[in-house]
């Protein structure tokens, strides 16, 4: 390795790291900015339940349909920087992996769906907010698809949070890339991600898409893992690899 | 090595808890809510109650403790090296066991649907599906993992890691045994 070389490869190793950083931060902020514009601004956290009439659910849209739009915009805005977050950890999980990283890509790609698994109900219930007394019958109807959507898809993210728990648990460096347990966290989250596909089956109680199990325990496990996985991202992995400390066990 | 095993120590790796104590914490949540739910309606509850197989319930609670058994025999065995043989075959004969809960709770369920019960019939039904439902999840990861621990058992050498993987691994097991007998007794037993 010439010094020129070695120049090279620290420089890169350099922005690497920042750059992952960043991106690791982009999980909190997502997070943060997803429930700023649902929450706060839109009041769909969680969004009008199930067993409302056709009468309250056109009256929410007629009556706050701007801020339901424009919070569903910002929530877009926000569920995007989860693509980031996602390649960050693909990086990471190929630390554990090696070359070939089969854990780490399908990670990656179900973290793409996730972020379009956003996208659609979102793009849905702004359409259901866009004329909602023209045909009270579609917005109501159009409101339980989005709805619906939204909370039935979990199995993506359940999936990445599996893969991302078998990468931790088969970790071999004396120094691993991520604390195990936040492998055994993983599980625990995409098991509570789950009760959600199930929201179709019920109008009301806790499986419903605005129930205690189907919608709370998901986004609550939807942030907890977020912010563990980043956490760990920048106190541990990030700076393990720039300190060049992951060795493997002979 | 021997002293060190006959120590007291926490079973398994520290991390097994979050997902334990995470998942304990779940149901806890869920049969509080379902406690509420019934004190609302109390004879809604006790008439429904009635409907309910207790000969299958009971069934399946021998099956797990039968099965969490085995388990427990197969990580006394993975600790100790004269008995390690016998720790994959163990653990297997548990997932065997594990997996009759399954079928028998697949005929429960078959029984209640061919009488024209389904979650959307009352909220005693819709609780008994969810959490009946997501035990069910729980026992099919469960048996998942046992597979999982059957090969680490079948290492001739086992690690600490290992060994410590095999007893977090075991210690879900006996979270999933000790749920089901937490809802039998809520949901089949309690009037």
């Amino acid at each position: 390795m010439t010094e020129n070389d070695v120049v090279n490869s620290c420089a890169s190793s350099g922005a690497s790291a920042a750059n992952q950083r960043l991106m690791a931060y982009c999980g909190v902020t997502s997070l943060v900015v997803l429930l700023i514009g649902m929450w706060a601004i839109a009041g769909f956290v969680p969004p009008p339940g199930p067993n409302k009439s056709l009468e309250e659910i056109v009256a929410v849209y007629a009556d706050h349909g701007a801020r339901i739009r424009f919070g569903l915009i910002v929530a877009c805005a926000g569920v995007t920087l989860l693509g980031p977050w996602t390649a960050t950890i693909a990086i990471q999980m190929r630390r554990v992996e090696g070359e070939f990283a089969p854990l780490a890509l399908t990670q990656a790609m179900l973290g793409a769906v996730l972020i379009v698994e956003f996208y659609v109900p979102s793009a849905m219930w702004m359409a259901a907010a866009f004329r909602p007394e023209v045909d009270p019958a579609f917005t109501y109807r159009l409101h339980d698809l989005a709805s619906i959507t939204f909370v039935a898809l979990p199995w993506s993210a359940a999936l990445q949070a599996i893969l991302l728990a078998i990468a931790i648990l088969q970790d071999k460096h004396d120094q691993p890339v991520f604390p195990r347990w936040l492998g055994y966290l993983s599980l625990w989250a995409a098991i509570s991600f789950l009760p959600g596909a199930f929201n179709s089956l019920a109008k009301t109680g806790v499986i419903a898409w605005n129930g205690v199990l189907a919608w709370w325990l998901g986004l609550i496990a939807f942030g907890i893992w977020i912010l563990a996985v980043s956490f760990c991202l920048l106190r541990d992995a990030i700076p393990h690899q720039e300190a060049g400390q992951a060795q493997v066990r002979p | 090595m021997l002293p060190a095993v006959m120590e007291r120590h926490v079973p398994g790796e520290p991390g097994i808890w979050v997902l334990l104590f995470g998942d304990m914490l779940v149901f806890t949540v869920l049969f509080t809510v379902f406690l509420h739910e019934r004190g609302a309606k109390p004879e809604l509850f006790a008439h429904s109650q009635a409907a309910l197989n207790r000969a299958l319930g009971a069934t399946n609670t021998l099956v797990l403790l039968t099965s969490s058994l085995l388990v427990v025999l197969a990580s006394h065995a993975m600790r100790r090296p004269p008995l390690r043989h016998f720790a994959r075959r163990l653990t297997l004969g548990g997932a065997l066991v594990g997996a009759c809960f399954v079928v028998i709770k697949g005929f429960e369920y078959h029984e209640k649907i061919a009488a024209g019960i389904a979650p959307s019939t009352n909220e005693f039904f819709m609780y008994y599906f969810v959490l009946t439902g997501l035990h069910l999840a729980h026992v099919i990861i469960g048996l998942a993992v046992l597979v999982v621990l059957s090969t680490v058992a079948g290492n001739s050498g086992p690690t600490r890691t290992h060994i410590a993987f095999f007893e977090g691994g075991a210690c879900f097991w006996h979270m999933v045994d000790f749920l089901w007998i937490v809802i039998f007794s809520l949901i089949f037993l309690v009037r």
